[in-house]
């Protein structure tokens, strides 16, 4: 019976956004568009979306709204944290938003003669100002290993990060910037085990978001080794 | 001044949402003895229970339809002595908000459509909508009955 009902309304369903609106690829095309822009202003299409509420609430749907409002209400707004999650080689990682200062676009790197440290790249220029450049990926111990990005074409441009703890500067290119990304404290998971060496001492949680696994970093202690290396 | 719409018989209604807790889709209702008719029962809203009202038996006479654009509207009924009270009014399409101009209730009790941010998206519209007064429509003396412990 309520299948019937719902075929009924179905067929009398005048689909004309799909035949002559913004969702066809028609010669003719509906006259109204020239008013409204976007179908989503027009009248016709908002009255058929109200008739799909116009449908005879289940008994299912009662039953199920009872006991979801007879709860106590739960908050959905918890704290959230923020994190500036970028790309270092194959690795999505992530830092306190707060240890960021700007992102700039890559410059040249000038070497630091008779220094013979794999993790300090040489000094750049940051709007006049010249600052250490490291490479997160030596301390870190990642790979250096592009992402195949032929399927996309989208090759992301290689840029600076500029961190800033405690009165110190560090800058370090990056391959890839996702940006800003709110989190939930209770989201960050601890990192696998299988994870070793200096990824894991300096990893602090794992974030998911976006289906990417993101390695959120103890910014105190990677300031720390850095910084040290450069005492 | 943000309205939510809904139905009344064929008029279309406007309350503003000052008063609006939640809009929540129909549940099942505990039936009250010894109430007036457009009395549709209690809820259990949030462990608490709450005194639902049939508005379509308040202004037809014939109880609301079992459709899922008919919701409960919980509002904030603004009793003189004790307020905060709350009172579900069980109310038709009620499905759409909109933006008006007026800053109050208009002296006519009509809304026209020159005052909405934007027309009304019914095809029947007449342009006007009945300004929805909680106090008048429905009156402290009946609604404090609900209350009494």
């Amino acid at each position: 019976m309520q299948e019937e009902k719902k075929s009924t309304l179905l067929k009398s369903i005048n689909d004309c956004w799909n035949r002559i609106g913004v969702w066809s690829n028609a010669e003719e095309r509906c006259p109204e568009l020239g008013n409204v822009v976007h179908c989503r202003n027009c009248s016709v299409y908002s009255a058929t979306g109200r008739l799909l509420l116009d449908r005879e609430a289940s008994e299912e749907y009662l039953i199920e709204w009872t006991s979801l409002l007879a709860d106590e209400k739960k908050s959905t707004r918890t704290k959230t944290k923020s994190a500036f999650v970028f790309r270092a080689g194959t690795e999505w990682l992530a830092l306190p938003t707060l240890v960021i200062r700007q992102v700039v676009d890559m410059g040249t790197i000038h070497s630091i003669p008779h220094l013979n440290n794999p993790v300090i790249r040489g000094l750049v220029n940051i709007q006049g100002k010249l600052e250490i450049c490291v490479s997160i990926g030596s301390v870190l111990g990642l790979e250096r290993e592009e992402i195949d990005d032929s399927e996309t074409g989208y090759v992301a441009p290689e840029r600076l990060i500029v961190t800033h703890r405690e009165g110190k500067v560090i800058a370090f290119p990056v391959s890839d910037i996702m940006g800003v990304v709110r989190y939930q404290p209770e989201m960050m998971r601890d990192p696998p085990v299988t994870v070793s060496g200096s990824k894991a001492v300096y990893t602090e949680g794992i974030l998911y978001h976006r289906n990417l696994d993101i390695g959120f970093l103890k910014d105190k202690l990677l300031f720390k080794t850095l910084t040290k290396d450069l005492a | 001044m943000l309205l939510l719409l809904f139905k009344l018989g064929d008029g279309r209604y406007a309350l503003p949402v000052d008063h609006i807790v939640e809009v929540i889709p129909l549940v099942k209702l505990k039936k009250v003895p010894r109430t007036p008719e457009f009395v549709a029962g209690m809820m259990n809203y949030r462990g608490k229970p709450v005194p639902v009202i049939d508005l379509s038996v308040l202004s037809e006479g014939v109880p609301s339809e079992l459709k899922m654009s008919t919701r409960i509207i919980v509002v904030n009924y603004p009793f003189e002595e004790k307020p905060g009270e709350i009172l579900g009014l069980i109310a038709k399409n009620a499905t759409e908000t909109i933006k008006s101009k007026l800053e109050s209730a208009p002296a006519s009790g009509v809304v026209l459509d020159e005052t909405l941010d934007h027309a009304v998206t019914d095809l029947n519209s007449d342009g006007l909508l009945q300004w929805f007064d909680l106090k008048k429509i429905l009156p402290e003396q009946e609604i404090s009955v609900l209350f009494q412990d």
